[in-house]
């Protein structure tokens, strides 16, 4: 399938299913998801809450508790290291300083009893060997770097004193501080105001671009999608149902389901009429559809597709789907231009 | 250089609260006597003077005089060192304990969690006294032993209220966060788990220290205290009790001196919950 284009990626995941327990049993909540991330990009990962976003890039951390959770099968390589095989020894060593995470709510995201200028020097100091003072001056450009004004005074303020934005700068900032190569981005943006969100977009394309970040952002808003990302992978009920360009995924989307995401989207240059909605839910991972999993939603399906679920196929250009009839949707887009 | 000014700010903040100061006040003196002892009166605890006895409290003797004729006030000074030192040793001891234990059951969980719990569950559902009692007998009587005695019995409190609180914690984003910025287990409970339960834990700890001071008080009545030469404040007011008509002055003082204690520690505690809580206001 893909395996040829292994050598490009900084981080790759290959098959990766995670099961949660639920009445005691595993049941997988993600299933097979492969994708990977290459230097220097923003890889946009989207879908509804509970298509396994964030299941697969905590796994990706290891971050999530087990039990209840646990990884049935897969790979994720990182530097053709199997991040999934190494000690959790190892794994400290790679989190915050060559991986590192910002969540979507920076209002708990950061320790409520240290300032943050000790919660940034703590990081920088326990990856790098640096003097207490080193560090502090390192936290206090980081906290420029993420244009927080008056940097120095800002380290001795404790998180309550500043605000959601504010809070997730010094998140960035904290989660930037050992530079590292991949920056997993759950959501940044979601509880944060319109013009806030905008400023951390731009901030996080700035990074990428001054020091060469990759960035993985994930996120339910196709419309930051649109602004910030080089390629998409689209996730429905665990599975990863199509990747694509930024271009092709608005433009020719091949997914029934991106296409439904993209027909829900708001648009300023549209007469206000009833928005599109996808019918239904996404089911609960005990009760998975048997064939696709978008099938019962699906306004394309066809008896084919309850039999049996379809394979990840490339259709052409490195632009993946999984859909019997991404062909009948390419074919109606060229009918209607 | 950087963390003295909000050292700073703490400690103004702790003096602008009048009760705090008041608490404070009360903790230093009773150290203060608990350490000098006797040598704070001219007369010795333990020398009886037979015409002297059931004096009330006058001039001469400020807290009157007992059944053998012992100036009061300084028995009192000499009870103090019992009674903070129990107070202190087996607060220190519960706090200790619980503290680790439920640290450690609320974060992993699995069946250390549950055998520790279980544990605990059984420890609690004994009355404190009588368990008290037990582990004095066995032990024998002697000052350490009390401490123990007490600490025991108080380690299920603060192991509940621990392990609840690190439960909480533990699924909050920022414990997420510092094992995403690659912090271990270790370095999450001393710095993310317990700093954010301190005020929980300082209100537990005054409140044990007071609930010690009494537990010694009815160990003492049962015969079952600070050895015999010893006499802690509790002791005294329980061998006052049966002259509550003649001398009530025998049970007054040593109960005022506890409730002081407890109510200084209470005052104390509350200060300092509010002082070291960065998110209350510090005007």
């Amino acid at each position: 399938m893909k395996q040829e284009t292994n050598q490009e990626y900084l981080l790759e995941i290959k098959d990766l299913t995670t099961a949660f327990l639920f009445d005691g049993k595993p049941v997988p909540v993600t299933v097979n998801v492969s994708y990977g991330i290459k230097k220097g990009e923003i890889l946009g990962i989207v879908g509804e809450s509970g298509s396994g976003k964030s299941v697969t890039v905590k796994s990706v951390l290891r971050l999530l508790p087990s039990p209840p959770s646990s990884i049935l099968n897969g790979e994720i390589y990182f530097h053709g290291q199997n991040l999934l095989t190494l000690k959790e020894k190892e794994m400290q060593k790679i989190r915050g300083n060559k991986i590192s995470m910002i969540f979507q709510e920076p209002m708990t995201s950061l320790n409520p009893v240290y300032t943050c200028g000790n919660q940034i020097t703590e990081t920088i100091m326990l990856h790098q060997h640096l003097s207490k003072e080193e560090a502090l001056k390192k936290a206090a450009r980081m906290l420029d770097l993420v244009g927080i004004p008056a940097p120095e005074s800002r380290l001795k303020s404790y998180p309550h004193q500043l605000s959601g934005g504010m809070r997730q700068r010094v998140m960035i900032a904290m989660a930037l501080s050992c530079e590292p190569e991949l920056l997993i981005a759950d959501e940044p943006t979601t509880a944060l105001d319109p013009t806030i969100q905008a400023q951390i977009i731009t901030l996080i394309k700035e990074l990428r671009d001054s020091i060469g970040l990759s960035v993985m952002y994930i996120t339910h808003d196709l419309a930051v999608v649109a602004e910030i990302c080089d390629r998409v992978v689209v996730m429905y009920a665990g599975m990863v149902m199509e990747i694509a360009e930024i271009r092709d995924l608005f433009h020719a989307p091949l997914h029934p389901y991106t296409q439904g995401l993209m027909q829900a989207m708001p648009r300023i240059n549209q007469q206000s009429e009833m928005l599109y909605n996808i019918p239904g839910m996404v089911p609960h991972a005990t009760q998975m559809p048997t064939g696709c999993r978008f099938q019962p939603r699906c306004p394309y399906a066809t008896e084919v597709c309850s039999q049996a679920c379809p394979e990840l196929v490339d259709a052409g250009d490195g632009h993946m789907v999984r859909c019997f009839h991404y062909e009948k949707l390419r074919k109606e887009r060229v009918q209607n231009g | 250089m950087k963390y003295e000014s909000n050292f700073r700010k703490t400690v103004k903040k702790f003096f602008r609260r009048k009760l705090a100061v008041v608490g404070l006040v009360i903790c230093l003196v009773m150290l203060f006597v608990a350490i000098m002892g006797p040598s704070l009166s001219s007369y010795s605890p333990s020398e009886t003077v037979v015409e002297d006895r059931y004096q009330p409290p006058s001039s001469v003797h400020l807290f009157g005089t007992d059944d053998l004729g012992r100036d009061m006030f300084a028995r009192i000074l000499d009870g103090a060192r019992i009674t903070v030192a129990v107070g202190v040793g087996s607060t220190c001891i519960a706090l200790v304990a619980g503290t680790l234990l439920g640290l450690l059951a609320g974060f992993f969980g699995g069946v250390f969690d549950t055998v520790i719990s279980c544990f605990m569950d059984a420890l609690w559902a004994f009355p404190a006294i009588i368990l008290a009692l037990a582990i004095n007998t066995v032990l024998g009587p002697s000052l350490l032993n009390i401490f123990i005695a007490i600490g025991v019995v108080y380690i299920p409190d603060f192991f509940r209220i621990v392990r609840s609180r690190t439960i909480t914690i533990r699924e909050l984003e920022y414990v997420i966060g510092a094992r995403a910025i690659g912090q271990n287990s270790i370095s999450i409970l001393w710095h993310y788990v317990l700093p954010n339960m301190s005020s929980t834990l300082i209100v537990q700890t005054t409140l044990c220290c007071a609930k010690a001071v009494i537990a010694e008080a009815s160990l003492s009545f049962l015969g079952l205290g600070v050895p015999l030469p010893m006499a802690s404040w509790g002791s005294m007011l329980k061998s006052g009790y049966p002259l509550l008509e003649r001398a009530p002055w025998l049970s007054l003082f040593p109960g005022i001196c506890i409730m002081l204690l407890v109510l200084g520690l209470n005052f104390l505690g509350d200060g300092l919950r509010d002082a070291l809580d960065v998110r209350i206001r510090d005007d």
